[in-house]
């Protein structure tokens, strides 16, 4: 519950301050997201599991949003950038769809 | 933890996406705290857990801004543009028609001014000059030439930088140019367009997508009043190459004209230019059929024979078109009221 609450309260920061993100970090921006999105439901579904590691889910999320970015920068530098974050954001989606998946078994039993 | 290889190892990106299980490392973690003794799952009310929610709000918040915000702002900017230049457009109206009106008063002063006096040749003089130089109405028997775009290029409302430009079956300056040259060349001795009175200081020019006469734009379709004897005119026109012209627009590109004979046409009168630079040669005025030799690819000089004697409205008038069909501006000082 805190942690949904600490959520919240950083979605109102950003609505509030609205900052300009630098135009060199913009392309970036949507994987940086769609990964951290995966590490969270992964930590979500490690909570309703028992086996909630904070620790893990730090690196996880972490490592998830640097990995992500250096594969869509080193898909632009040798000039395959759609296909790569493609690719990404495949992998991703999945990740999420099956998290979200096990999140509902636990929630509804349905 | 060991476990043992599974028969389709080699499978092992596939399974790992569609079969997956949670995150191994959390399994481990858990073992390893239940081997320590430990409750297997830490407590998510830490600090850092915290920390982290925050930042992913924060970032998600930030994304969604960022991400969403570019397109209203450039829609919002056209259309402050687009109401900049109605509003542009509708105070430039206004002045023109100020000026029309004061010109009219100017017209009467001058009559009345003159006329009582016994300068009665000095008037005659000045109305005939205004008739050639384009500055009160005319009316008169002639051709109305109609141009219009091909077809396929008229319905499409879409945006016009999507064929990239001109395509085949649009009407070019260059068509209006060559045509007012032709009708010249036939004989007519007063030409507008759509409206707009070509003076000796008028041009034809494009510039994006539109056909600019005396920097206004036209909607097409684009009608050429041509002033002078019918007969005549449609014969010399047809007959010259112009006329060859015409007909390949028709066929090639499938650009309809029609030409038409009319007993009684008007051309409106166009604003005076006011010279800044050009002089007269012989201040006595002497009314001498001096036909300066202004020659159109010199354009930018051309206009440089102050007013022009109203006998010869024919050969006059054609030096003042534009050759070039490039939508570059001609630098000739032009001091008509236009709208900016």
């Amino acid at each position: 519950m805190i942690p949904a609450l600490g959520l919240l309260v950083g979605v109102v920061i950003g609505l509030l301050l609205h900052p300009t993100v630098p135009l060199c970090l913009q392309p970036y921006l949507p994987i940086a997201v769609i990964a951290a999105l995966d590490a969270v439901f992964g930590g979500v579904r490690a909570v309703l599991d028992g086996v909630f590691n904070d620790k893990v889910f730090v690196v996880s999320f972490l490592s998830n949003v640097l990995v992500a970015a250096f594969i869509v920068f080193l898909g632009d530098q040798l000039g395959v950038g759609s296909q790569l974050s493609t690719g990404v954001v495949v992998v991703l989606g999945i990740r999420i769809f099956s998290n979200v998946a096990a999140i509902r078994r636990h929630l509804f039993k349905a | 933890m060991s476990i043992t290889p599974r028969p389709d190892a080699s499978m092992g990106l596939i399974t790992e996406l569609m079969e997956r299980p949670l995150e191994p490392s959390y399994a481990a973690a858990a073992h390893r705290r239940v081997e320590a003794g430990l409750p297997p799952s830490t407590s998510t009310r830490s600090v850092t857990i915290v920390i982290i929610a925050l930042v992913v709000g924060f970032v998600l918040a930030v994304a969604a801004l960022s991400l969403r915000s570019t397109t209203s702002v450039v829609g919002q900017a056209r259309m402050q543009l687009i109401d900049q230049i109605t509003a542009r457009q509708t105070v430039g109206d206004q002045l023109a028609g100020q000026i029309q009106t004061l010109e009219k008063q100017i017209a009467a002063a001058r009559a009345s001014a003159l006329a009582p006096s016994g300068q009665s040749a000095l008037l005659a003089q000045l109305n005939s000059l205004q008739v050639a130089a384009g500055s009160v109405p005319v009316t008169g028997p002639g051709l109305l030439v109609t141009l219009d775009d091909a077809a396929p290029t008229k319905g499409s409302n879409a945006d016009p930088r999507a064929n990239g430009g001109f395509g085949d079956g649009r009407v070019t300056a260059t068509d209006l140019q060559v045509i007012t040259n032709g009708l010249w060349a036939a004989g007519a001795e007063a030409i507008s367009i759509n409206g707009q009175r070509l003076t000796t200081h008028s041009a034809i020019r494009f510039a994006g997508q539109a056909i600019l006469v005396d920097f206004r734009a036209l909607a097409r379709p684009y009608v050429v009043t041509a002033i002078g004897d019918t007969a005549t005119m449609q014969g010399a026109f047809g007959a010259s190459t112009v006329g060859s012209y015409v007909k390949a627009l028709t066929d090639n590109y499938g650009i309809p004209v029609t030409i038409e004979g009319n007993g009684s046409l008007t051309c409106p009168a166009s604003s005076v230019p006011v010279l800044r630079y050009a002089e007269p040669l012989a201040p006595s005025a002497v009314p001498t059929a001096t036909t300066t030799p202004s020659t159109p690819a010199a354009a930018p000089s051309a206009t440089s024979g102050a007013k022009k004697t109203g006998s010869a409205a024919k050969t006059t008038a054609s030096p003042s078109k534009t050759a070039t069909p490039a939508g570059s501006t001609s630098a000739a000082p032009r001091p008509q009221a236009t709208t900016p």
